[in-house]
């Protein structure tokens, strides 16, 4: 994978395998700091301590279908890559965070890419009742909540077609703009 | 910069257009979007169905992401679920293959053998 998006789009699902209907996505560009944090909540099933323990061992896995979990070692390995690092903390029927931060300004510290597209395809999850986002880039910061967004639209989906190109502009216009000072 | 005060008015605007559109009743396409899928591909054949189905007016299907299909190297993986429960698989599928699929499949009904890696009856 190689660009962060893709990532979120990836740790993101397996706060759905874990029946999340509440996931919180927070990045922060901080130039001063030279950091790039990313911090991924949900609450969802959660872990037992020995389970976070083994999470970044990329031969551990619940799955069946396949005898490696592959997600949360690539992004650990991506972070490592740009001096950074990653931590999940879980607690069992509450929830799950994993965080990971990155040199802001390292060569191997993988571009945004779409956010949109990320945050569009999670949004319309039909067991995600509220997705939370929060970039702030310097002292700037753009939220939303697909909630809202629910509320106003009063039983209108996601996905109909003049709701979606808004929804899809809203977005990326306010990504857009925060990230010009970068 | 577009406010909420905008979409206040798409929504009274959409409650009146959106019966007027063509109901596909109960037809669903999942992609699969674990880490092999998203790697392969996934996110933008997902959104390229949510904007072929916007583009023709349809209704009533509905787009998803599931878990891992089990097939890594088949990914994208896009199975159509129709009304009935049959289900029908397409494999490696790209981009430019999905504008062929919601034409051929979810409008006319016609199942693509040559993108397929199978079908399920029920
Ligand atoms: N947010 C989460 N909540 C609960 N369990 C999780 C979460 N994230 C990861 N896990 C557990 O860690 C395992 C490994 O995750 P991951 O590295 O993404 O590989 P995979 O999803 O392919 O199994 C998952 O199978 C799951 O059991
Ligand atoms: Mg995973």
């Amino acid at each position: 994978m190689n660009d962060l998006s893709l990532y979120i789009l990836d740790i993101a699902q397996n706060s759905l395998s874990a029946h999340a209907d509440m996931i919180e996505i927070s990045i922060c560009e901080d130039i001063l700091a030279n950091q790039l944090t990313l911090i991924v909540k949900d609450n969802g099933q959660g872990m037992s301590e020995e389970m976070v323990a083994q999470v970044t061992d990329p031969f551990f896995t619940t799955r069946t279908t396949r005898k490696v979990g592959l997600g949360i070692p690539f992004l650990k390995m991506a972070a490592n890559l740009a001096e950074g690092d990653l931590s999940v903390t879980s607690i069992v029927s509450q929830g799950t965070t994993l965080k990971v931060n990155f040199q802001l300004n390292h060569i191997n510290t993988p571009p945004l890419g779409d956010m949109t597209e990320t945050l569009f395809i999670l949004m319309i999850h039909p067991d995600l009742k509220e997705l939370k986002y929060s970039h702030q880039v310097g002292t700037e910061r753009f939220e939303f909540s697909s909630g809202t967004f629910k509320a106003i639209l009063d039983g209108v989906p996601f996905t109909e077609p003049q709701v979606m190109a808004y929804l899809k502009s809203y977005i990326n216009d306010n990504i857009m703009k925060l990230r010009r000072a970068l | 910069m577009k406010t909420l005060e905008d979409l206040k008015q798409l929504r009274d605007q959409a409650k009146k257009t959106m019966e007027m559109r063509y109901h596909k009743d109960g037809i669903r396409i999942q992609i699969g979007m674990a880490t092999c899928g998203i790697a392969a591909g996934a996110r933008p054949v997902m959104n390229k169905f949510l904007e072929e189905i916007a583009a023709r007016n349809l209704s009533d299907v509905i787009v998803t992401q599931v878990g891992c299909m089990g097939e890594c190297a088949f990914e994208p993986i896009v199975e159509i679920v129709e009304k009935d429960g049959t289900k029908t698989v397409y494999a490696k599928v790209s981009e430019r293959m999905v504008a062929e699929i919601v034409e051929e499949h979810i409008v006319m009904g016609k199942r693509l053998d040559r993108y397929m890696l199978g079908t399920i009856k029920r």
